[in-house]
């Protein structure tokens, strides 16, 4: 007896439909799976027939194909466990009805119960988009799947209770939540406060321009001056996420099974800071099992990578197109696949091997040795990298002064007010900030008056800025002029963003 | 065949295992660097000093065609070889009892009638340093005085930097080859020297840097000047050896004295205790030479800023580096204003930016 069952796979951060088809008939006994399977999918079929076995019914001795199609496309992972065991219960009669219009997924233990898997929000998501009614997932995913609206979706926690289910005899209520309050609720319970940190007030600045223009930063400085402890606070002071970017995130985090149980939906903007050991495709995404790297996991929130020098240097120039684009397209051999990677890049370095450079007591190195150093930052990806700043040692009296800075919720409020102004302005022009600027709208953006001009040519000549520096400047100067609320660019403001190119200048060693 | 006096003396001074103290028991011995060319093995060996190497390395080396080929390699440097003899060789060089019989040189010939001042310092020196060493350099090559130094890193390189911004003749004595640029980073600078000022060494063509070439070269440079400034020296340092060796000399020694306990000062202000001048301008080294009146002739005009903005923010900076926090802080300007007036005061060419420390005072 033929039987067909709806099931998804994910194929990048979408999903596609699998249709999952048994047979059962008379004949010498067998279980034989076809379609492009790999050995995850392949093992599924001593999973299904103990499982089966393990909830009480009798595994008839029959000939069993399961066909999972469209047979062309590769099929991996254990999440066809489920949809392969009710094909074959509906062979066998267990279940009376035929299913329309469900989706079901899962992957099961030997005993029958449900457990969880990867990817189920997309596949979720583009259930609803083809016009499937329900969708049957395991339990522990409940929350993720519930959080797409007008689709039913129940979760399952054993084979015995699906039966139930299908063959009406229980009824499970799907599960239902509310997105904006999870949202609200979860909003100003960052950890970290820039309040904590003593002064570096040049470098919060920065960071706060940064943050408002969601412009990439450099942070440079000697050990213990507080890199990694300023970036650490970089997301307390980002714009809460709306429901689309959530959605979006967490799509990605999905896929790549990061939600933790219990957790629907990503509700703060991710801070990612991979460690400089990391390869070329745990930070792009893809192998053999393509998974989303960390630039895709930083979406809409904060690649950190701390010590930059220290990563290789191919591992480094790959984030260029991905900085520029937003997104990632990897090739392998069964498929291609895009991810998206719309991050605010933070990186830190020292500013010499020993990291104490220029203290001539402390700093043993040649200027050579710097000048290696440094070189390992390509120009291009120098180039990616919007403003570049100091961090100077502190002193004790610093560290130990009374003085208040700035909260992170103080910032924060500027920041979404240069971000309002931004997002009012580039209404028409389909983008949201300041460093999203492409080269032909800059200078309609960020026109300068003549005094401007001439402060700008005067600090090029002067201050042998690279070329490159130029449309840096205007777009900094641009997002200075935001967090002002002022609607020109004016002097203050450029000098300012011309602060933020340390590394274009001539003087990036000793001396003059 | 044929060599010209110059190719005996060359020949003479590039011989293996034959240095300065044995050139001058074969001179004291045969009289003439020709007699030497010509001289009998067995002669040779009647020398006590010599060794039966030196000996072998002695007659390996009188080879004609080399020398020859030695010369046109000279040549395509621009590398001219001066011996003893030579009209162009520095007079003041043959005042010491260790002059070299013969040197290297390229670029303008060292003038011997001016005032010849080294300027010299540490390595690993601090801004203030460099800003001092950019000063003296400059200042006393405005005034038409040779500035010599050793083109190491640090305040030598910045004392030619400061004489080659007035367009003095600067001339820098290097520990190696000619055709070696030791420390690297120092290319652009020795090519300007090359251009605009003379190199000189003691060192054939291709010889790199020995630590026992430092000291030497030291000599040479004590030896072509009349004074010797030295800015920032730590206590046991190349610079207080030349400062030693010019009290040997009998040249004058200035110091610019520094902080009580600052390492980088320690050796200034030892030999100030041990009687070197205590130098802080240019007039204190040029009035042993000139008369000068009082009026400031020589002295660096005052800046004079006229920006109000950035008058407040210059009159807090220093020649240590001050940090950005800290002198927006001191400045109580508010956030743009003081950046903006820092950014101006910096294209003007008032103030500099250290990498990863702040800002100092351009002397």
């Amino acid at each position: 007896m033929y039987s067909k069952v709806t099931s998804a796979m994910i194929r990048g951060i979408n999903s596609s439909i699998v249709n999952v088809e048994v047979d059962i008939s008379d004949g010498l006994p067998g279980f034989e799976m076809v379609g492009f399977l790999d050995s995850a999918v392949k093992e599924a079929k001593e999973r299904v027939k103990t499982a089966i076995k393990n909830s009480g019914i009798y595994f008839p001795p029959k000939k069993i194909t399961v066909n999972l199609s469209p047979a062309d496309v590769r099929k991996e992972g254990p999440s066809f466990d489920l949809p392969i065991a009710i094909g074959v219960l509906m062979g066998m009669g267990i279940i009376e009805d035929s299913i329309v219009d469900t989706l079901i997924i899962g992957e099961l233990c030997l005993n029958g119960d449900i457990s969880k898997v990867n990817g189920i929000l997309p596949i979720v998501y583009s259930a609803r988009e083809r016009g499937i009614k329900r969708c049957i997932i395991p339990k522990a995913n409940i929350e993720e799947g519930a959080v797409v609206e007008n689709i039913d979706v129940i979760g399952v926690e054993n084979l015995n209770q699906i039966i139930d289910f299908l063959n009406d005899q229980i009824s499970i209520e799907p599960k239902k939540i509310n997105i904006l309050q999870i949202l609200q609720a979860d909003t100003n319970n960052y950890r970290y406060d820039f309040s904590e940190i003593k002064g570096q007030q040049h470098v919060k600045r920065a960071i706060e321009v940064a943050a408002s223009g969601m412009h990439n930063i450099l942070i440079i400085g000697s050990p213990g001056t507080g890199k990694t402890m300023l970036a650490k606070r970089i997301p307390s002071i980002l714009s809460p996420l709306s429901i689309e970017e959530s959605l979006e995130i967490s799509k990605i985090y999905s896929v790549a099974g990061l939600l933790v149980e219990k957790q629907a939906l990503v509700t703060t903007r991710p801070f990612r800071s991979p460690h400089h050991s990391i390869t070329m495709s745990a930070l792009t995404g893809g192998g053999r099992n393509a998974k989303p790297g960390e630039i895709s996991l930083a979406h809409r929130g904060v690649l950190f990578l701390d010590e930059l020098t220290e990563f290789q240097k191919n591992v480094l120039e790959i984030m260029r197109q991905p900085l520029e684009e937003g997104k990632i397209t990897i090739s392998r051999v069964n498929a291609t696949y895009t991810y998206p990677t719309d991050f605010m890049l933070v990186a830190s370095m020292n500013p010499c091997p020993c990291g104490y450079f220029p203290d001539p007591n402390k700093c043993t190195c040649s200027p050579m040795q710097i000048k290696r150093y440094l070189s390992k930052i390509s120009g291009p990806l120098l180039d990616r990298l919007d403003l570049h700043v100091e961090a100077p040692n502190i002193k004790y009296d610093e560290l130990n002064s009374k003085k208040q800075s700035d909260s992170s919720e103080l910032i924060k409020e500027r920041v979404l007010n240069a971000q309002l102004i931004q997002r009012q302005r580039y209404k028409d022009i389909g983008i949201r900030y300041n460093s999203e600027l492409e080269t032909g709208n800059i200078e309609k953006y960020c026109r300068l008056g003549d005094e401007e001009k001439s402060l700008l040519k005067q600090a090029f000549e002067s201050l042998e800025l690279s070329t490159r520096a130029y449309h840096r400047i205007l777009k900094v100067a641009r997002t200075i002029a935001d967090l002002d609320s002022s609607e020109n660019i004016n002097i203050t403001h450029l000098s300012e963003a011309i602060h933020y190119r340390t590394l274009d200048k001539k003087y990036w060693s000793k001396g003059r | 065949m044929n060599i010209e006096r110059e190719g005996y003396w060359y020949w003479f001074n590039n011989i293996d295992g034959i240095g300065r103290k044995k050139q001058q028991i074969l001179l004291d011995y045969f009289e003439d660097v020709e007699e030497i060319w010509k001289v009998s093995e067995d002669s040779l060996k009647e020398i006590k000093a010599l060794s039966s190497n030196d000996v072998a390395s002695f007659v390996d080396s009188r080879n004609a065609e080399k020398i020859k080929k030695d010369f046109e390699m000279l040549k395509k440097w621009k590398v001219e070889f001066l011996s003893i003899e030579n009209k162009n060789y520095p007079t003041k060089l043959k005042n010491i009892y260790d002059y070299p019989y013969g040197i290297y040189y390229s670029g303008n010939y060292i003038n011997n009638d001016t005032l010849s001042i080294a300027v010299i310092g540490a390595r690993n020196c601090s801004e203030y340093g460099i800003e001092l060493a950019t000063y003296f350099g400059r200042e006393l090559s405005k005034a038409g005085v040779q500035v010599i130094s050793g083109l190491a890193r640090g305040i030598d390189t910045y004392a030619h930097k400061g004489a080659l911004m007035s367009n003095g003749n600067t001339i820098g004595v290097l520990g190696t080859g000619i055709d070696i640029c030791y420390p690297e980073e120092n290319i652009k600078v020795m090519e300007e020297m090359l251009e605009r000022g003379g190199i000189l060494s003691e060192y054939n063509l291709g010889v790199q840097p020995r630590p026992g070439h430092f000291p030497m070269r030291n000599r040479i440079i004590s030896a072509l000047v009349d004074g010797i400034v030295v800015i920032e020296a730590r206590k046991r340092s190349g610079s207080l050896i030349t400062a030693n060796i010019g009290l040997e000399h009998g040249k004058d020694i200035f110091a610019v004295p520094g902080r009580a306990f600052d390492k980088l000062s320690e050796g200034t202000n030892a030999i100030i205790k041990a009687g070197a001048k205590i130098t802080t301008k240019i007039e204190d080294v040029l009035e042993e030479y000139f008369d000068i009146e009082e009026s400031d002739q020589f002295s660096v005009k005052s800046r004079i800023i006229t920006n109000q903005l950035e008058k407040t923010i210059y009159n807090i900076l220093d020649f240590d580096p001050k940090c950005i926090d800290e002198l927006e802080g001191e400045s109580k300007l508010p956030i743009g204003q003081f950046l903006q007036g820092l950014l101006s005061l910096e294209i003007h060419g008032a103030i500099r930016k250290v990498a990863n420390s702040g800002y100092v005072k351009i002397l």
